[in-house]
């Protein structure tokens, strides 16, 4: 990642220690440290001790890409769909990645991915895309097969 | 903030696993719970720790996360069977389940049904909600739909049975249309109705303002009861009584009818007065749950589901709203009753009614509430009927419904 003298850098560290240069421009799309490099700490390395460095490579990604102006609309859904297009646990980091960082629009696209992956989903489908163990105590299980039964009582009428 | 967040998957798996160890103790639990976690009290290896941290990541993910992706479920799915999503989402586990009570509002503010417990709520102030009674002759069943989509019905609330006796007939209702079982979760209450059939009781399952009555919707409480002690007996209360002026000539005229409710107060409608709805008061719905209790706001951050401690006056509110039908006119060119359904009557009936709030001068009700019809019930078509109504009923309170026909 090489610097053109024009543009002003900030330096992210992530949990495993990688460092990434970032462009202030991209990089202000990052809400909640945004005041950490407006406020001319210049040359300090921002660390962001709950991110991978995996992680934070595919934000950065997709902050540069949603900070470049000449993307038409298209490219940019495109690029979206491909982008959530990941195992769940990567989904899941990424998720917790945007809310640390604060970043809108990535957040807003991963959420909603994730709620179209549940929409039309039984419980137990979902927790089994999901990987969710079902610790219910047996008044719990109980009060969830209520649930249940009331979501799908109307197939009486279909028999 | 990683480690931090694996300690406390953990520490969350053992007071889990601990509170599970008691109930295996006393009485016999069904093992739902993964046998890697029940490790007598050591600290887990560490490949388990990788495991379950994996496991439970989407269950433990931050409240605030899953609020909006829960939203984002919700959001534009007003009908059913799209509603189901959300619904789905409670099922799922207990920190999700928190979370879908949080995004979900009371009919009353959203004006739509969504968890069996909405069934208990009120419903919402300006649009009545729109139910459909269904009869099913050869089972001597009704069953309750909400709403019409394409002219079908489209969410099943509740259903009757009508169960005939020598001297009283008896309408068990159910969340379930093919359980009627006086000890399932299932049930709800009954309608009794007397030799005459001019008289008839409406009794719950459950007390209706202590924190039990949530069971249809999230309690515990009843069910654990039920299952530790099996012997405990099925208890009535007693909600609504509705009576027939007896009609020596029978034929002539339009019925009287009287509808007391025992649970919901007279000030339900008093000027400035509300429905008491738990609504307002906090998102903590294991304590909203019924139009009927008049709690305040104290102990709205307790997560703890010990009883509420309520004025035994609730039980059986002094001062019960009572409501009558609406007296039809007699319409000289047309030689009948006439009621007016603001041309949503097509068929006429004698089952066709509607009730408003009898109250006397001294209650201080606008009289624009007084006139104000808080449930109708129409007949629409053979064995199908059309029901609307307006807090402070809930829809059990529409169960007197069922008895109509």
């Amino acid at each position: 990642m090489s610097s053109t003298e024009a543009k002003k850098m900030v330096v992210l560290k992530s949990f495993d220690g990688v460092t990434f240069e970032v462009e202030e421009s991209v990089a202000v799309q990052f809400e909640s440290i945004r005041h950490m490099f407006e406020d001319n700490l210049a040359g300090s390395v921002i660390p962001l001790s709950n991110i991978k460095s995996e992680i934070l490579s595919k934000v950065i990604d997709y902050c540069k890409r949603h900070a470049d102006d000449t993307t038409d609309e298209e490219d940019l859904k495109a690029f979206d769909a491909d982008f959530v297009k990941v195992e769940h646990g990567t989904l899941f980091d990424i998720i917790r990645a945007a809310n640390y960082l604060n970043i809108k629009s990535l957040l807003d696209l991963t959420c909603q991915t994730v709620a179209d992956m549940i929409k039309g989903k039984t419980p137990a489908e979902i927790r089994e895309l999901f990987n969710i163990s079902d610790e219910f105590t047996p008044e719990e299980e109980e009060e969830a097969s209520i649930i249940t039964r009331f979501i799908y009582m109307d197939r009486y009428a279909d028999c | 903030m990683q480690f931090k967040s694996i300690i406390r998957v953990l520490k969350g798996k053992n007071d889990l696993d601990n509170k599970q160890k008691k109930l295996s103790e006393a009485k016999c639990v069904r093992g739902h719970i993964k046998s890697h976690i029940t490790t007598e009290g050591s600290l887990p290896a560490k490949s388990a720790l990788v495991q379950e941290t994996e496991e439970s990541l989407w269950a433990n993910l931050p409240s605030e996360l899953l609020l909006d992706i829960f939203g984002r479920v919700e959001e534009n799915e007003t009908t059913w069977p799209a509603r189901r999503a959300v619904v789905a989402c409670a099922g799922v586990c207990r920190s999700w389940r928190e979370v879908a009570k949080e995004v979900v509002k009371t009919p009353e503010e959203c004006g739509l049904l969504t968890f069996p417990m909405s069934l208990k709520q009120p419903g919402p102030r300006d649009s009545p909600i729109q139910c459909f009674i269904k009869r099913e002759r050869a089972t001597s069943m009704y069953l309750l739909y909400l709403g019409l989509t394409r002219g079908e019905p489209s969410k099943l609330l509740l259903a009757a049975k009508r169960i005939r006796r020598a001297t009283k007939t008896n309408f068990l209702i159910s969340l379930s249309a093919n359980d009627f079982t006086q000890t399932s979760n299932n049930y709800v209450g009954k309608l009794r109705s007397n030799f005459f059939g001019s008289k008839f009781v409406i009794h719950a399952c459950q007390p209706p303002s202590s924190s039990t009555i949530q069971s249809h919707g999230w309690s515990h409480k009843k069910v654990s009861t039920w299952k530790v002690t099996p012997s405990l007996p099925v208890c009535n209360y007693n909600v609504a009584t509705i009576s027939y002026e007896l009609n020596v000539l029978r034929t002539r005229g339009p019925r009287r009818m009287q509808c007391n409710m025992q649970t919901i107060p007279v000030s339900a409608i008093q000027e400035g007065g509300s429905a008491p709805t738990p609504a307002t008061f906090s998102n903590d719905l294991e304590e909203m749950f019924s139009p009927l209790s008049v709690l305040t706001k104290k102990n709205q951050k307790s997560t703890s589901i010990s009883p509420v401690k309520l004025p035994a006056s609730i039980c059986s509110t002094k001062d019960p709203l009572v409501l009558r039908n609406k007296i039809p006119r007699w319409h000289e060119q047309l030689q009948c009753w006439c009621l007016n359904f603001r041309g949503r009557v097509t068929v006429a009936s004698v089952k066709n009614f509607q009730l408003v709030a009898a109250v006397d001068e001294s209650k201080n009700v606008p009289s624009v509430e007084q006139e104000k019809v808080i449930l109708q019930f129409r007949k629409i078509g053979k064995d199908i009927y059309h029901g609307l109504y307006l807090p402070p009923f809930c829809l059990s309170g529409i169960q007197n419904l069922f008895k109509q026909l």
